[in-house]
């Protein structure tokens, strides 16, 4: 082999071997995991993730508090959002997040404010925040990338986060059904549409 | 006298006084937040570690329950919802004329606000709590590092604020015992001379 012949061939050669060494990429593999830590993981994904929780704490207290008669249908558009947001998360762009934490502060002011609102406010609120809720974590991957586990976990995560907070409010409400507990939580979503305000600024830094 | 000697238009003793002096100073530590940069606690102190800021909240929480019903509660609402405006102007580097002046003069208008117990029309003390709460929260946004973890000191930044409003309101409270409100008249006194303090480079 001339010293010619090896420049141009030994670094085939060598990138070769090297390529013959790789494995495949361990990022990502859910393959292994169990049905129930998949569902684990996903959850944990999704309670510690802020704009999930900036997203649906107010949501949580927007149902505590107001009590129109379409209340009900809170719940199911949430849920649709999620699904409508686990169906198009692929094409989100990465500025979603800036939506999720926008519409975090409408419904915090919504809730601070307490007027009277047509059914169809809270229960469209509910379904954009199930939508930006989902499309935050699942924005970049594409479909079938994630296991079945995982977002049934990180959807639980979501549902759970808002019917925790919703229900802690209304049993606070019953529990001490005095004007300053209805102020207290007013006072809450005050001080969660600020947390959205800070961390918005955050993210258009470019810290987050 | 030799220290009497003129040294470029100068005496030598006080130039060389002054070299000692600053041969004996260390770095200044100040806003470094060892140990507690970028988080919780470091938003949860942020507020509570400025006189400036903390007489301004605490005020405002109690000209707010000078006012009554729906003042006491409102004000401590719009408060921490403009100071994280003000703050997002702050992290964002936008610029704002004036803030320690605006700052400074929040404890002397909130302060004799509360020493005249002065009953302006909610609107009015709205729009006074709002614009002095955009100067604190530029301050506080514009010291601030480069957060470790933002969702978790912009939680403790809003918690500190919430709280000193909250102290605020209870010592408002005690305008309801006999010769209360002599008391927090008085504490409104003392805020406006912190204020005041800031504001004519005293303190």
């Amino acid at each position: 082999m001339t010293g010619g012949s090896f420049r141009r061939h030994g670094w085939h050669l060598l990138a070769l071997i090297l390529a013959s060494w790789a494995t495949e990429t361990a990022a990502h593999d859910y393959g292994s995991v169990p049905f129930d830590r998949q569902v684990a993981l996903g959850a944990g994904a999704g309670l510690n993730n802020p704009f999930i929780r900036l997203t649906l704490i107010p949501t949580g207290l927007l149902a505590a508090l107001w009590s129109g008669p379409g209340k009900r249908w809170m719940w199911p558009a949430l849920i649709g959002g999620q699904i409508g947001g686990l169906l198009f998360a692929v094409y989100a762009p990465p500025q979603v997040v800036i939506v999720a934490l926008a519409t975090s502060i409408l419904t915090a002011l919504l809730v601070v404010l307490a007027w009277r609102l047509p059914w169809a406010v809270p229960v469209l609120l509910a379904t954009i925040a199930g939508l930006m809720a989902m499309m935050v974590p699942l924005n970049g991957h594409d479909y079938g990338t994630l296991p079945t586990g995982i977002y049934l976990g990180l959807g639980a995560a979501m549902a759970g986060v808002a019917a925790f907070v919703a229900g802690l409010g209304s049993g606070l409400l019953k529990a001490l059904p005095y004007p300053a507990m209805r102020l207290g939580l007013r006072i809450t979503a005050s001080w969660v549409a600020a947390i959205a305000i800070m961390y918005l600024a955050f993210v258009l830094r470019g810290d987050v | 006298m030799m220290y009497r000697r003129p040294l470029f238009g100068l005496t030598t003793m006080p130039v060389l006084s002054a070299l000692f002096l600053v041969i004996l100073t260390t770095a200044v530590e100040a806003h470094t937040g060892t140990g507690v940069i970028g988080g919780f606690a470091s938003g949860l102190l942020h507020p509570i570690f400025g006189w400036d800021h903390v007489v301004a909240m605490v005020a405002v929480g109690r000209w707010g329950s000078f006012l009554g019903n729906p003042a006491y509660w409102l004000l401590p609402v719009v408060f921490p919802l403009v100071v994280a405006v003000g703050g997002a102007f702050g992290v964002l580097g936008v610029a704002l004329p004036a803030v320690e002046t605006g700052i400074a003069l929040s404890g002397v208008v909130l302060g004799l606000a509360v020493l005249f117990a002065i009953r302006a029309p909610l609107w009015v003390a709205a729009i006074i709590v709002g614009v002095f709460a955009i100067f604190h929260g530029h301050a506080h946004g514009a010291e601030l590092p480069e957060a470790a973890n933002p969702f978790a000191f912009a939680v403790g930044f809003m918690i500190g604020t919430g709280l000193l409003h909250m102290a605020g309101i209870g010592l408002g409270l005690l305008s309801r015992l006999p010769k209360g409100s002599y008391l927090v008249r008085g504490l409104g006194a003392a805020i406006s001379l912190v204020g005041g303090a800031f504001l004519f480079g005293l303190a």
